[in-house]
């Protein structure tokens, strides 16, 4: 099959050519083919990235950035903590705050992390912080984000967004709206694909207990967001309540998977001292 | 308007058929572990979450495999090369075992049982294995048995510091669509040879602009640009006594 992929493109241009398709230019279907090619190559680096920061400009734009530099530091302190379980080479992971009450955090392509003062306000331990950015890195290691934005690419995009980032082309306004919008939606408007966030759940919490932080407070962490879900509607949690799978079932997920361990630190007492 | 789309539609088609598996792991967490095959050898298991390194020692000679989701690549010095299931050698079985339980996209030759099997020395026909046996503790696989050899993990613990470059895989043999999407490069117009990187703050371009507020890319200059050291972290992971959670 894999062999019958490869040699098809020569055939079917050589067949288009023999066969007298006087319309088809083989200018188009060498495009044609060549956008597909590209569109399921894997992006390098430099190119998820350049996805990835007009996503956060986007995410950013819309909640605007929380300038705590005392909090953001912090934040950036765990992150890479946690991070550096994740493995994947050649992603730069930046963590940054979002100015707003709505508790809800975003990955975007490329190592971008972002986090709102309303998920900060949240929790009440490091660990809970560590695991909730652990899950963030989970998409990123996944390529949760990523994948959406192929899958527009090649369903309603005319293949040609990823083909031209892929194939090294400048991104031009109109592009980068294109691919910014996707992400939004993506993250903020309808969230991801209900299985990942389940496996960025089951990722975090590897990542952040391998990075020496107990994950049994993400699971009181979950617990408190069902609790306050059933309380409130709509508000700070509405955000979070439409793009993610109900806490009382992720948490019961986890529990189930065995992955809500009490080994490892909590750190409260620090997590309270750096985000007084 | 059928000529119009027809070139898309068949690319589309071309297109379909490629997959990302899902490696299995050796380790529940991500950690480092020590397998030894006794005197056939030994490996040492780098897992984070998106990749695992295998440092397998056999003889004298050293050889060094890292899977990421397209695969398992073994790396030397002129690049990577795809590791393929079906061409482990003999008196390596226990490391194909290994290497077969990490790979998303093994699916060569394979028994009914899920076990490894061979050509045997004059290529006539598969040859079946002995059953594979794996014994598991809440840390991950600790033993395999295979082809009458023992492979037991003898040390488990924290992945250690600053194990990121350990997974880097560069110059992999190019195949198939990858091979397709080089060869066309150049007979379009609208593809250039290679991207633009965006490391590190690069200031907002004229086409980022255009966007207006709706994008903030001023703030994502500033995300960019902030950066804490890797003696910053190490200094946060040893005061809060983190590094390990194994």
């Amino acid at each position: 099959m894999r062999r019958l992929l490869a040699v098809a493109p020569c055939l079917l241009l050589a067949g288009c050519a023999g066969m007298g398709l006087d319309g088809i230019k083989l200018d188009s279907v060498a495009t044609a083919a060549g956008a597909v090619a590209s569109s399921r190559k894997d992006f390098t680096p430099d190119e998820e990235r350049a996805l990835g920061r007009v996503v956060a400009a986007r995410v950013i734009g819309n909640y605007g950035n929380w300038k705590n530099e005392a909090a953001t530091r912090y934040v950036n302190l765990v992150g890479q903590t946690v991070a550096r379980q994740v493995g994947r080479p050649g992603v730069i992971w930046r963590f940054a705050l979002l100015d707003t009450d709505t508790v809800n955090a975003f990955s975007c392509p490329g190592g971008y992390v972002l986090v709102t003062r309303g998920l900060l306000d949240a929790c009440r331990s490091e660990a809970e912080l560590a695991a909730v950015l652990a899950h963030e890195c989970g998409h990123v290691a996944g390529e949760h984000v990523l994948k959406e934005i192929k899958r527009a690419n090649l369903v309603s995009a005319g293949l040609k967004i990823v083909a031209t980032q892929a194939g090294g082309g400048e991104m031009t306004a109109d592009l980068m709206q294109r691919i910014g919008e996707r992400g939004f939606d993506v993250l903020i408007s309808r969230g991801m694909d209900r299985k990942d966030e389940l496996d960025a759940d089951a990722r975090g919490c590897r990542i952040a207990s391998a990075a020496g932080y107990a994950t049994a407070p993400y699971g009181e962490f979950l617990d408190r967001l069902a609790t306050r879900m059933g309380k409130e509607s709509g508000g700070a949690l509405a955000s979070l309540a439409k793009t993610h799978p109900p806490a009382s079932e992720r948490r019961q997920r986890l529990q189930d998977a065995g992955l809500l361990l009490s080994d490892g630190q909590v750190l409260a007492d620090r997590f309270a001292k750096r985000m007084r | 308007m059928w000529k119009k789309w027809l070139p898309w539609m068949i690319a589309v088609l071309l297109g379909v058929g490629a997959g990302v598996g899902e490696a299995a792991r050796l380790l529940v967490m991500p950690g480092r572990a020590v397998f030894s095959a006794g005197l056939a050898g030994r490996a040492v298991v780098l897992q984070a979450e998106a990749a695992t390194r295998v440092e397998a020692m056999v003889g004298e000679r050293t050889r060094v495999f890292v899977t990421d989701k397209d695969g398992v690549w073994e790396l030397s010095a002129v690049g990577a090369t795809r590791w393929d299931e079906k061409n482990w050698e003999a008196g390596t079985l226990w490391l194909a075992t290994l290497l077969r339980g990490i790979d998303p996209k093994a699916g060569g030759v394979r028994t009914a049982g899920g076990v490894l099997a061979g050509m045997d020395e004059r290529k006539v026909g598969k040859v079946t294995l002995p059953s594979l046996e794996t014994q598991r503790d809440p840390r991950g696989v600790t033993a395999l048995t295979v082809g009458g050899v023992n492979v037991t993990r003898t040390a488990v613990g924290p992945l250690p510091a600053l194990a990121a470059e350990a997974f880097v895989v560069t110059g992999k043999k190019e195949k198939g669509l990858a091979t397709l999407a080089r060869l066309t490069e150049g007979l379009t117009g609208g593809q250039k040879g290679s991207a633009g990187s965006t490391a590190a703050a690069r200031g907002v371009t004229a086409e980022e602009k255009k966007l207006g507020t709706t994008y903030d890319f001023a703030s994502v200059e500033k995300v960019e640009a902030m950066s804490v050291s890797e003696k910053e972290v190490d200094d946060f992971i040893r005061s809060g006594n983190l590094g390990g959670g194994q």
